[in-house]
């Protein structure tokens, strides 16, 4: 036992004055006759009782003399633990990640359990034992520095939720020795997780932890991407997991814009998993939010992986010029993105203001009069009359070289492609900002050039199309909507889902939902936009973008094994003890007080009865 | 401001009517006042001990700030600049005010508590870090953020350049805004300096053997020097150069290198007249070069085929030179190579089945295809109508060469009953009689054609005519069916030549099979019981050479075969060839290659010139006008979509090439060796002629397939890897396993996990310094997978010493702090004023304990 204020041991001098008040104040009991001849009777029966009168009278004292110790009792603030003599530190750990969200077999979660626990110990506040806590989802924070206050603590448990974010324990640890390192006295860390640490602590650790239904099932992976070959159309990855030692069958629907599309039946196998890449069944249109989600029928115990979420690209529209006395197998091309709203344009008719209200401007065998690049605006495709060409024709040129990690030719094939002849390009040296490369060539002659200015870009192809048989390949829409698309500005799939907990840098002047939504909505929050540049959700759902008056839908996801796997590590029993707040329900000084006052109101009731005098 | 921290506790109060219900009908001699005193105490002491439990305590705001001073010690921080931010901490701590309390963190890539918070922090020495190379600004700003004291103000004044080398202060500065710390951001700004810095070394990123590229490093100076700028390959000087350096950016560019190995590395050195930080002056790249282009030669002689195999060896292309016996017989051996050279190796050394090989090997996994001619090459060889005939760009037939001889062909075919044995899913007479059929389709319309089937009697299948229409005698040959007794070859004999005796032709030939096991009647009228008639076969045949009609022998068996040496003596005697074959799926090769050679439709041996009719990087920069003459050539055909760069005087295909599938083939008619091409070999043009054909020719990797993309973060490089297939589909299921090894040789393995269709993702730790080779593998992929280099030529904090304002800028106004204040401002009071609570539940407990003497004093004095 020690006391967290043992000054108040100098409460204590107040003992003999309670004493002296009753040896030296002896109380006569004023007694009403109403002749003298009862005076004597009355007398005699005084003497007669005297020993029930001393009775009363030490009974008394005896009483005041506990109530005085029992509220200097609690003010010394005593406490069941030997180690704090020199004060002591504690830090609790508060595990907020996804998998606090499972739960036992009584439908408590791990969480509602951690956090339970960690008010117990954080009752015990006090000066001379102060807490601190972090709470760890992605990683870990101080949501409450030291304080010897339990209301910081109270109010910060209060607002506590488990996260939706997979993480690990050890930087919280690494973060809790080193907030101990600088304090004195007892230094000790309280785990409140599902599983104990594998690490060494530095400090004194207490890890409790809280167990869940061993069945469930997870959505581990769930991810779209459009086709290379045909953007229009994505394909859709799901993978499922049974981390229950049963098997299961479950299904899995997946719905669109909140609409279920499918249903899939799954049988899986103890610890089995299933795999599937299917094509997704429906194109978003311009109306249409692009939400896919897939759902688990499953009563298992985390709920949060049994939902997940993707989006299908929506329609972008970007103003693409035509700049072309007729090109047969372009305008076919521009006419099937559904991403270009493309219009034509007579070169005699072209005009750089023309041009500057476009995304990307594609001149067709034709090089605008006293076109010059670094003073021009805008973003432009040349075909094969480029501002780069040279007189030099090479006939029949090989490619040879395709550089597939650039934008422009990213995935796009053009191996045995056959050109008739294509002019010679000059790669510019990289200069007043500008830089150039080339992502496509036959030997070492260029066959498509690009350049990057800031945000101005610029692409030049050697050789008319028309020339080739490159219209008659996969390859070909493939290399106009990139170019066009990297023209445009356009970042290759960006940002199409992310995970939860983890930092994503949006684009200057995006703003990004406060919370996700979903097609059930598990509670109705509010759900304002934030500009920021990092954006970290903690919840799954969508997330609304917003980006120069372009919306678009970011999923966010658990999908983290770790989480998923909700078998718990039992912790070494001797070092998780609860304190005794959890045991009591209270501090021990507020039961000393407690005690205090009904001894007060027991003693006055005894005194009005004559039990006590 | 009152709060109540257990407010369900004030219900005691309750409890305290318990007083008054106690009082009444009291037996206590109590006097009025004596009760109404002794009641208002009772009441006071109990409320206190509830206002105690109840926690009751005041709040007040506080505009008391806590600052912890998070103070850069990185490299790129220059002495000066580090006195200034000690300078400046010192200053600002003597101007804070009472309350407000301090601490202070040292950072590079790890932080150091230099000073607790405190409110009156004692003077401290500031320790040197022992690793300077890293600056983890979002690191520090986190472990800053966990020390502060309760209700302070929060505040982090950020002493630093801004060259963040780990790239997470922004995220940091989010969770810090999310937590209400501002951040305030004092610049350092080094003294001005002279600095070259070489930024990086540019190299394209995928390169193939012996394929020139050029080599840019950029070099950044902050004043005008001059320099010596050096270039190392694998550590050996490979170029030097004086550079006059301008404030800037400046190039410095190698033209033309062409590195030996997978993984080259190469470092480029400045040696500037002025500059301060030398470590910043030195950068690596490493050339991945993908596997030397290695071709597959085969020869049916490979000692002649050697001026070809060095030719392309001095061009840095690696050989594998092989003969006939060598050719490739599964996918596993072809699939060692980008290109596979088949240089006058007859067909009649490759079984179907491999000819098959080579036609899948070139259409669906991309491999190049050259066929060289020669005696045995082409039609000569045995290649018409074969699966390799399929793929080249040219055709063997000659159907409109006019002035060719006509030619009179009696096929004789063994029809006894052991050509009914099953060989390949066909009977040998299935076989032979295809042979037959393609025999007919070589020979030109103007050419006599005729069958015979011979068992103990000749039957005429095809009469020896010319053939207007040659698919119904082709169907009447492919119908013939086994069953007699053995070929007689006298009375087979016998019935061609007088089948050809009178035939207006020049050239007159019988092709005779027989089962080397059962040729009987090998003189005139020999019976099965050994008796004999007049004249011999030998004889026979040897008359109608005499006559000028030659007969070839094909005899399916073997050597030890008892009527072997017979039947090869019967073809020497006529004046023929003699074939011996125990595969009864070669005959058609056997029958059309020996129908070219009667014919001499596709050998032509005279003196041509190669004559360029296309333009291609394959002939250019090449005087064909001095090209020594070729002394022959095999005569194709091109296909109609073919393209034909090279022609003979005479107009015929001599190199072509399309492609085939994902493939590409190509010819060469004439050869590369002494036979027609001896004067070649001393060219000039044959050294630089040859490479480039074949690098032409190289399977292309298919890039566009295995995209890996990387990304380093926190010690980690994050690789994102795309299987995409040619078709524009996603590659799914792949095992993709990662191995890397860097340069003290610590080897790692990772497995990628597939993240999205086509999409895996894997993770391997890098030094922050040095190369390491990240080979990315997966046996399902056409190439099996790539392999890629990652080079950190200097920790990035060597990179810059100038100011990253925007980054500072950018974490203060995330934060809502401010940028480049001064020490006084420090501690400005705070607009955001936090409740200072204090309890007065011991107050309240101390207030109970004194007034407990009280109480009883009031109950034991006298009021009367």
């Amino acid at each position: 036992m020690t006391f967290l204020s043992p000054w108040a041991v100098w409460a204590l001098a107040g003992l003999p004055v309670i004493v002296a008040l009753y040896f030296l104040r002896l109380r006569r009991r004023a007694v009403k006759v109403s002749t003298h001849m009862f005076w004597e009777r009355a007398a005699n029966k005084t003497s007669r009782h005297a020993f029930f009168q001393r009775l009363r009278h030490l009974l008394s004292l005896l009483l005041h003399v506990a109530i005085f110790l029992l509220l200097a009792g609690a003010l010394a603030k005593p406490v069941m633990d030997r180690l704090i003599h020199d004060g002591a530190s504690v830090v609790i750990i508060l595990d907020c990640r996804a998998r606090m969200q499972a739960k036992d077999e009584s439908g408590v979660s791990r969480f509602d359990r951690a956090v339970q626990t960690a008010r117990a110990y954080v009752a015990e506040a006090g000066d001379r034992r102060q807490f601190a806590m972090i709470k760890v989802d992605a990683s870990p924070s101080v949501a409450v520095p030291f304080t010897a206050d339990e209301r910081p603590l109270l109010d910060s448990l209060l607002n506590a939720r488990a996260t939706d974010a997979a993480g690990e324990m050890t930087a919280a640890l690494n973060l809790a020795n080193t907030l101990l390192e600088a304090r004195k006295g007892d230094r000790r860390i309280v785990l409140l997780s599902d599983s104990a640490p594998s690490e060494e602590s530095r400090h004194s650790l207490t890890a409790h932890t809280f167990s869940a239904v061993g069945n469930n099932i997870a959505i581990t992976r769930f991810a779209t991407r459009p086709l290379p070959a045909n953007p229009q159309t994505s394909e859709v990855l799901l993978e499922v997991r049974n981390f229950g030692s049963a098997p299961v069958k479950t299904s899995v629907e997946i719905s669109f814009d909140g609409r279920p599309i499918d249903i899939k039946a799954l049988t899986l196998e103890a610890g089995g998993r299933h795999f599937s890449v299917f094509p997704a069944l429906v194109k978003p249109g311009l109306a249409s939010r692009g939400w896919l989600t897939a759902r688990i029928e499953a009563d298992d115990s985390l709920a949060v992986d049994n939902l997940a979420f993707a989006t299908l690209p929506s329609a972008r529209s970007r103003r693409v010029l035509l700049v072309s006395k007729g090109s047969f197998f372009l305008e076919r091309i521009l006419e099937a993105d559904p991403s270009v709203k493309f219009e034509m344009l007579a070169p005699e008719a072209y005009s750089s203001a023309i041009g500057a209200k476009f995304s990307a401007v594609i001149f067709d065998q034709f090089v605008p009069e006293g076109f010059d690049l670094t003073k021009s605006e805008g973003n432009f495709l040349f075909i094969k009359a480029t501002p780069f060409s040279s007189a030099a024709v090479v006939e029949q040129p090989l490619v040879t070289d395709v550089d597939s990690a650039h934008p422009a030719t990213r995935n796009v094939s053009l191996r045995n492609v056959s050109i008739l002849r294509s002019s010679t390009l000059a790669v510019p040296p990289s200069t007043e900002g500008w830089r150039f490369s080339s992502p496509l060539r036959s030997f070492e002659n260029a066959l498509l050039v690009t350049g990057q200015r800031n945000a101005q870009r610029v692409a030049a192809l050697a050789f008319d199309v028309a020339e080739s048989d490159l219209p008659l390949r996969v390859a070909f829409p493939l290399l106009i909507s990139n170019t066009v698309h990297w023209l445009a500005g356009d970042e290759p799939e960006t940002l199409p889902a992310v995970i939860a907990g983890q930092t994503t840098n949006l684009p200057d002047g995006a703003k990004v939902s406060v919370e996700p939504m979903t097609a059930w909505p598990r509670d109705g929050s509010v759900n304002p936009a934030v500009a920021g540049e990092a954006f970290r959700p903690m919840r799954n759902g969508f997330y609304h973008v917003s980006e120069g008056g372009v919306s678009r839908w970011l999923a966010v996801n658990t999908f983290s094994e770790s989480e998923s796997e909700s078998k718990t590590t039992a912790a070494s029993p001797e070092i998780a003890s609860l304190p005794s707040a959890a045991l009591t329900g209270w501090p021990l000084w507020q039961w000393l007080a407690l005690a205090g006052f009904v001894l007060l109101l027991g003693e006055w009731w005894m005194h009005h009865r004559r039990r006590t005098e | 401001m009152i709060e109540i921290a257990r407010p369900w506790m004030v219900a005691l109060l309750l409890a305290l009517s318990l007083l008054w219900l106690g009082m009444r009908r009291s037996l206590a001699d109590w006097a009025l006042a004596q009760r109404r005193v002794c009641l208002a105490v009772r009441v006071l002491l109990l409320a206190a001990i509830v206002l105690a439990l109840a926690g009751i305590r005041i709040t007040r705001p506080s505009s008391e700030t806590a600052v912890i001073f998070v103070v850069d010690d990185s490299a790129s921080i220059s002495p000066e600049a580090g006195k200034f931010a000690r300078d400046f901490v010192a200053k600002a701590i003597a101007a804070k005010a009472a309350g407000d309390t301090v601490g202070i963190v040292g950072f590079t890539g790890q932080n150091a508590l230099i000073q607790p918070p405190v409110e009156y922090p004692q003077t401290v020495g500031w320790p040197v870090p022992a690793d300077r190379k890293d600056t983890d600004i979002g690191g520090a700003l986190d472990f800053a953020s966990a020390l502060f004291p309760a209700e302070q103000a929060r505040r982090i004044v950020l002493v630093s350049d801004g060259n963040d080398t780990a790239g997470r202060a922004s995220g940091s500065a989010a969770r810090l805004a999310a937590a209400g710390v501002e951040v305030w951001t004092v610049p350092l700004r080094n003294a001005e300096v002279p600095e070259v810095i070489v930024e990086r070394v540019d190299i394209p990123r995928r390169l193939k053997q012996g394929e020139p590229f050029d080599l840019v490093a950029n070099i950044r100076s902050s004043v005008e020097t001059k320099s010596k700028v050096r270039l190392y390959q694998s550590q050996f000087l490979v170029a030097e150069r004086e550079l006059a350096l301008k404030p800037g950016d400046n190039e410095f560019r190698v033209p033309g290198l062409t590195p030996d190995g997978n993984f080259v590395p190469f470092e480029v050195e400045v040696l500037p007249e002025q500059d301060t930080v030398p470590e910043n002056n030195r950068a690596s790249a490493v050339a991945s070069l993908r596997g030397q282009p290695r071709v597959l030669l085969v020869d049916g002689d490979s000692a002649k085929a050697r001026p070809l195999a060095d030719a392309l060896r001095n061009a840095r292309i690696v050989v594998d030179l092989r003969d006939g016996r060598g050719a490739p017989k599964s996918i596993d051996d072809l699939q060692q190579f980008d290109l596979f050279i088949l240089s006058d190796l007859s067909a009649l050394g490759l079984s179907r089945a491999q000819m098959e090989l080579y036609r899948r090997w070139v259409q669906d996994f991309g491999g190049g295809f050259l066929m060289l001619g020669g005696e045995s090459s082409f039609g000569v060889g045995g290649y018409f109508r074969s699966p390799v005939e399929q793929m080249l760009p040219v055709r063997m037939e000659h159907d409109d060469r006019q002035e060719l001889p006509t030619v009179a062909l009696l096929v004789v075919l063994d029809r006894s009953g052991s050509m009914t044995a099953q060989v390949a899913g066909q009977t040998k007479m299935a076989l032979a009689n295809q042979g037959a059929a393609l025999a007919l389709n070589v020979l030109g319309p103007r050419d006599y054609f005729g069958v015979l089937a011979v068992d103990t009697r000749a039957h005429v299948v095809a009469a020896l005519a010319r053939h207007g229409a040659k698919e119904p005698v082709a169907q009447k040959i492919l119908s013939i069916t086994a069953g007699g007794g053995g070929i007689y070859i006298y009375t087979s004999l016998a019935e061609s030549f007088q089948a050809l005796r009178d035939i207006s032709a020049r050239i007159k030939h019988v092709i005779l099979f027989s089962d080397a096991a059962d040729a009987e009647e090998k003189n005139a009228g020999e019976q099965q019981d050994g008796s004999k008639g007049s004249g011999t076969s030998l004889d026979l045949v040897t008359a109608m050479a005499s006559a000028k009609i030659t007969t070839s022998v094909v005899a399916l068996g073997t050597e030890a075969d008892k009527d072997t040496a017979f039947l090869r003596q019967l073809a020497e005697r006529g004046q023929g060839r003699f074939y011996l074959t125990s595969d009864a799926t070669t005959l058609p090769q056997i029958f059309s290659t020996e129908t070219m050679k009667v014919a001499q439709s596709s050998l032509i041996e005279e003196p041509t010139l190669a004559m360029p009719v296309g333009k291609s990087p394959w002939i250019a920069g090449i005087d064909w006008a001095q090209s020594p003459l070729l002394l022959g050539y095999n005569a194709t055909k091109a296909k109609p979509t073919a393209d034909v760069l090279l022609a003979t005087e005479r107009g015929e295909p001599l190199l072509a090439t399309w492609r085939f599938g994902l493939g590409q083939a190509a010819v060469f008619t004439s050869d590369a060796k002494a036979r027609w091409a001896g004067e070649w070999l001393n060219w000039p043009g044959y050294g630089k002629f040859w490479p480039q054909v074949v690098r032409g020719l190289l399977r292309k990797s298919d890039a566009a397939a295995f995209e890996v993309s990387t990304r380093e973060a926190g010690g980690k490089l994050e690789l994102q890897i795309d299987a995409v297939t040619p078709e524009g589909a996603f590659r799914n299921r792949l095992p993709v396993t990662i191995a890397t090894r860097d340069e003290s040789g610590v080897a790692g393995q990772a497995s990628a996990v597939q993240s999205a269709p086509g999409r895996y993702l894997a993770s391997v730790p890098v030094p922050s310094e040095g190369t390491t080779v990240i080979s990315v593998n997966s046996p399902e992929l056409p190439d099996g997978g790539i392999a890629i280099a990652h080079t950190q030529s200097y920790p990035r904090e060597y990179l810059t010493n100038s100011l990253n304002e925007p980054l500072l800028r950018a974490i203060a106004a995330q934060t809502g702090g401010r940028f480049d204040v001064k020490p006084d401002e420090v501690f400005a009071r705070s607009d955001r004023l936090l409740p200072r609570r204090r309890d007065l539940g011991d107050y309240f407990l101390i207030a109970a304990l004194c007034l407990l003497p009280v109480d009883i004093f009031l109950r034991r004095r006298t009021w009367r």
